[in-house]
């Protein structure tokens, strides 16, 4: 499965036999994120956020650093071509597996 | 009433527990969260440290409104995990263990680079560590018509001396993910055989195959007292853990 750059689902599993679907926070471009206190820390594409969560049906987003992170122009975990990334289109977010013709960038 | 919320996507995830103080849905605790292992960020004394391909970006989050990068520590590419233990980063990088010394958390000082012998392209090296010893998994891929090469394995690491951290044993594995502990049981994914395998690390310089209970396609994991949850790569699965001879599964969560 594609991974999914999309968001944070946010579930509530007092009971784990039971869990409970709360919400989705929508962040493009997400990899990573990680929380400290009621902040949430996230990546979005070159974009460092941090997000208040104490009411995590209405968060707020609290900062945007921009320039923070460097954009990964090639398919993780794969050795072989791929088409070129141009970073001036925006930011990647998904590698789908298809044929190329020509394709002019490898990693091996 | 105690109130535990887990907080997913589905490569990275990260548990919390709230103090529930009234009975609307509004948080108003402090909660510390414990990440899986796969992640590029990990926060501890109010500190962010985010790897960036060949950085480690430190950035000073007591005030969560303005998060300040404060330093960057730059290493090989290829830095693709992050842990925090005792006081102390633990990196897996596409060649190399990272161990950091954090006694001045703005400040971490780079105590070796353990490098793995004579690899291609290793992927997505988790770090686990327990007093002495740090458990990796490593991926090692070749596309030779998609065949991945079977030399993926766990690590054990004697990590007593963080200068000089010590390769002491090995196991071969599928395809190897996330991993955790309790006790002295060690949880790691294999995506490859569709298993969480189990290790007894009582004695981590002969850590040995214990048993394995099934779960298709797990990625990463996440031990918290006697509940532990899985991440897989269509949603989540559940279990208790309060006995390891007699692990239960509870819920699960599908995502699309």
């Amino acid at each position: 499965m594609v991974e999914q750059k999309k968001g944070i689902h946010v579930f509530e599993v007092s009971d784990t036999a039971n869990p409970v679907n709360l919400t989705f926070i929508r962040i493009p471009a997400v990899n990573d994120f990680t929380i400290n206190g009621n902040t949430m820390f996230a990546d979005n594409g070159p974009n460092m956020v941090s997000i208040d969560i104490s009411n995590i049906f209405q968060v707020q987003v609290l900062a945007t650093i921009p320039n923070s992170f460097q954009p990964y122009l090639f398919p993780p975990l794969y050795n072989g071509f791929f088409e070129c990334a141009n970073p001036q289109k925006g930011v990647v977010v998904e590698w789908v597996d298809t044929m190329l013709v020509e394709a002019q960038c490898s990693v091996n | 009433m105690k109130k535990i919320i887990y907080a997913f996507m589905l490569t990275a995830f990260v548990v919390v527990a709230c103090q529930k103080e009234n009975v609307s849905e509004t948080k108003n605790a402090n909660a510390n969260g414990t990440s899986g292992s796969i992640t590029r960020f990990a926060s501890h004394n109010n500190y962010l440290y985010a790897l960036d391909q060949n950085k480690i970006k430190v950035y000073d989050i007591a005030n969560g409104a303005s998060p300040t990068l404060v330093n960057t520590v730059i290493t090989d590419y290829g830095l693709e995990t992050i842990t925090v233990y005792d006081g102390t980063i633990f990196i897996g990088s596409r060649t190399a263990l990272y161990i950091l010394d954090i006694t001045n958390p703005a400040s971490p000082v780079i105590l070796s680079k353990t490098e793995r012998e004579g690899e291609l392209a290793g992927g997505c090296d988790p770090v686990a560590v327990k007093n002495n010893y740090a458990f990796s998994t490593v991926k090692i891929i070749e596309n030779v018509c998609g065949v991945i090469n079977t030399s993926s394995r766990l690590l054990v690491y004697d990590v007593t001396d963080k200068n000089n951290p010590v390769l002491v044993n090995e196991y071969n594995m599928n395809i190897p993910n996330g991993l955790g502990y309790k006790d002295n049981t060690l949880f790691v994914c294999d995506e490859g055989s569709d298993v969480i395998m189990m290790f007894d690390i009582t004695n981590p310089v002969n850590t040995s195959f214990s048993s394995t209970f099934p779960l298709t396609d797990p990625v990463d994991l996440i031990v918290d007292g006697n509940k532990m949850v899985v991440s897989t790569k269509t949603g989540f699965s559940f279990y208790d853990i309060t006995d390891l001879n007699n692990i239960q599964p509870k819920g699960t969560i599908e995502i699309h």
